[in-house]
């Protein structure tokens, strides 16, 4: 299959691109402050 | 299956705003983000004790003789009216003495809260306790709060690429509230003369405003509240400064069982900072050890690290063996000491404070005053 390189493939790859970004950044931080449970009061 | 995006335009706007937000630590200034004051005045008792801490910073005046510093075993630890009552009658002149905590251990809030109270007050002596117990290697939870992408140079020197990735992350995290903060200010901190304060989780508890920072918990994990005062008191002869003499009662990085790992580089990097913040304003630094629960029957005082590694002679360490402390007492009586295992309860508090107060004077004594 030959890919066309449109306007629309470029939007969709920085789409991607950029979600991957963010999943990456989430793993490479060991997002400890995302903990989203209610508070725990302690440590 | 309906696509995610109804247009080429739509998808477009999603990824300039995914840009937008993954840039916005790089976009967004010093200038853009709300004051320092506005963050301590923003965060509620249950994230920790912020409307006190922000008090001491930013609020009242003076200097402080000594400062109780660390996460949440300090902050349920220690009476501070008991301690600056005996400080006070030692001296012969009213002492000022403060517990100034964070909730979660690790040691980036240690040097966050430590700095902006250093440049706000001086203080004469800091006591600290294992800090960084169990801490992992990356930012803090409160780090989208404290931390600010524009003060990195200062913070950041010297991390590992993935530990300033994490505070990267905690930036992003924590602009929404830097920028809102700037447009408005928060309503001032109220509730200072409350009797109690309560949070989801945390109902009816004295308000650390009116016991000079310091929290005392009426709980006992899985069983009904009991005030208890065990029957024998401690001899404070019993608590030790680490000297030559006294080396032998220490041990460092012992506990497989309670220190499941060592302090990690992040953690060892801010303790450093702290060390530097301590040196540059004259602070002295004393190690308390707070023992655990499942260390009352240890015979030795077990610190999580060997902090003149870090804080050089600028340091002393104190504490009592386990064993010695609870000597007598049951596993039940010991039970009824603690909220859980990390946290004394106010039974707890006043029972171990009267012990480690006089050590704690001591040092301030001949370390501060002469």
């Amino acid at each position: 299959m030959k890919l066309k390189f449109n306007i629309d493939t470029i939007v969709y790859a920085a789409v991607v691109i950029l979600c991957l970004a963010v999943v990456a950044l989430i793993v490479a931080s060991r997002f400890q402050f995302a903990d989203v449970r209610p508070v725990y009061q302690g440590f | 299956m309906q696509p995610a995006f109804s247009s080429t335009k739509q998808a477009a706007a999603f990824a300039v705003l995914l840009l937008v937000i993954l840039l916005s630590p790089l976009l967004v200034g010093e200038s853009m983000l709300r004051s320092r004051e506005q963050i301590y005045s923003s965060i509620p008792w249950s994230a920790g004790p912020y409307p006190y801490v922000h008090d001491q910073i930013f609020v009242e005046k003076g200097d402080l003789d000594v400062v109780f510093m660390g996460p949440s075993t300090m902050w349920y630890g220690i009476d501070t009216s008991y301690f600056q009552k005996k400080l006070s009658e030692k001296l012969g002149r009213p002492a000022e003495a403060r517990t100034i905590c964070w909730d979660w251990v690790g040691a980036d809030p240690f040097y966050r809260i430590a700095k902006d109270l250093l440049e706000h007050r001086r203080v004469h002596m800091i006591v600290f306790c294992d800090v960084a117990i169990t801490a992992p290697d990356t930012a803090h939870k409160m780090a989208p709060d404290l931390f600010r992408w524009p003060e990195r140079g200062e913070d950041l020197a010297g991390l590992q690429p993935r530990a300033k990735t994490a505070f990267y992350a905690a930036s992003i995290i924590g602009m929404p509230r830097n920028l809102l903060g700037r447009v408005r200010s928060n309503l001032p901190v109220t509730g200072q003369d409350a009797e109690e304060i309560s949070w989801p989780g945390g109902e009816h508890i004295k308000n650390p405003f009116l016991h000079l920072g310091s929290l005392s918990c009426p709980m006992i994990e899985g069983r009904e509240w009991v005030k208890f005062t065990p029957p024998t008191k401690p001899d404070p002869s019993n608590v030790l400064v680490y000297s030559e003499t006294t080396k032998t009662n220490f041990q460092f990085l012992n506990g497989a069982a309670t220190h499941e790992m060592p302090l990690q580089p992040l953690q060892i990097n801010f303790l450093k900072k702290v060390a530097a913040l301590a040196r540059e304003h004259d602070v002295k630094m004393v190690y308390l050890y707070v023992p655990r629960e499942n260390e009352a029957k240890f015979t030795t005082i077990d610190p999580t690290t060997f902090w003149p590694d870090i804080f050089g002679s600028n340091v002393a360490m104190v504490g009592i063996p386990p064993a010695k402390l609870f000597a007598g007492l049951s596993d039940d009586e010991i039970t009824k000491l603690y909220w859980e295992y990390r946290h004394l309860n106010d039974n707890g508090q006043k029972f171990f404070t009267p012990v480690v107060t006089p050590a704690l004077v001591q040092l301030y004594e001949t370390e501060i005053q002469h």
